[in-house]
């Protein structure tokens, strides 16, 4: 019994040391939602920090601005009703290759992702698809 | 006579607007990397942001710190709460010149980043040997330098100083576009 108990404890505690760096949110509640019509109101100077908070998990809908892979990863900016800065910078999680190959410039899209901070932009990592063409 | 002087003064006028134009980069990217016999620990921002005017050659560097990626969970988490506490030092941001650049020349330059690096709270003056790539109308800037983590008064806790190195290599590239200035 102790010796299964250790042995328990030894792998639970290997699992905590080297558990991957990942996020599975695809069924959680956001605690905020951004849409094209406040997402100005999200991030005009002064008002983000107030707002929002790091780390928090956000969905945001929005414009397509630019997809790209710069530095190797798979990126898109979204804008709101105005094409200018701030734009949100969304650091797609792996795995959403296939969601990615099915959007486009101006495409209306939903995507979740964790809240970082606000430099020019504001600034989400893993980030996941959860709607897209919303304008069809 | 006078078509020369008018085509003179918009020639000089053009190569002034060139000078006098902002780059940015928003999503530059810096990896540090830290290497000792127990673990080897990298990790890498790929939202950095830049911005160089390219009439004097001053540059800024801002980035979140929480913004780093991690291979596991666990290095995040003791990244951000117990070594540069990010909740208290949200960014780092670099502030400096350009060395002897040339905005104008359409080659790889090599050139010296002179300035002062702000992370946990403290600075420090760097200088950096940096690549400047002229490529396709805009600017890449790469280069590498090593950081002591004493420096920047990051306490590693006792039992975890094997597993940091007392000398981290840091990496950085950014790619630059124009920037209108809104």
């Amino acid at each position: 019994m102790v010796a299964v108990t250790l042995v328990l404890v030894g792998v639970l505690s290997w699992w905590y040391i080297n558990r991957p760096d990942r996020f599975t949110y695809a069924n959680n509640r956001p605690l905020i939602e951004i849409t094209v019509d406040n997402m100005g109101d999200y991030f005009k100077p002064n008002t983000a920090t107030t707002t929002l908070k790091p780390e928090q998990l956000v969905e945001i809908e929005g414009r397509i601005k630019e997809i790209n892979t710069l530095n190797n990863r798979h990126t898109i900016l979204i804008k709101g009703t105005l094409d200018a800065s701030p734009y949100i910078i969304c650091d797609m999680q792996t795995g959403q290759e296939k969601e990615l190959e099915l959007l486009k410039e101006n495409d209306t899209i939903k995507v979740k992702g964790i809240f970082k901070g606000f430099l020019k932009d504001a600034v989400f990592l893993n980030c996941i698809v959860t709607h897209h063409n919303l304008n069809e | 006579m006078n078509r020369l002087i008018i085509l003179a003064c918009f020639m000089l006028c053009g190569g002034q607007q060139l000078v006098a134009q902002k780059v940015i980069a928003r999503q530059g990217r810096i990896a540090f990397f830290s290497y000792t016999p127990v673990e080897n620990i990298k990790a890498e921002n790929n939202q950095v942001l830049s911005i160089i005017d390219l009439s004097n050659g001053r540059i800024a560097v801002s980035m979140l710190m929480n913004a780093f990626i991690f291979e596991k969970a666990l290095m995040r988490e003791h990244f951000n709460e117990s070594y540069v506490e990010s909740d208290m030092y949200p960014k780092a941001t670099f502030e400096g010149e350009l060395l002897d650049f040339d905005p104008l020349l359409k080659e790889v330059q090599t050139r010296i980043i002179k300035g002062n690096f702000t992370m946990h709270g403290v600075s420090q003056t760097l200088e950096i040997k940096t690549k400047i790539d002229y490529i396709d109308g805009s600017y890449e800037v790469s280069g590498s330098f090593e950081a002591m983590v004493d420096d920047y008064e990051i306490k590693i806790p006792p039992l975890l100083a094997g597993n940091i190195a007392k000398v981290i290599s840091v990496d950085f590239k950014f790619e630059y576009e124009p920037y209108q200035e809104e």
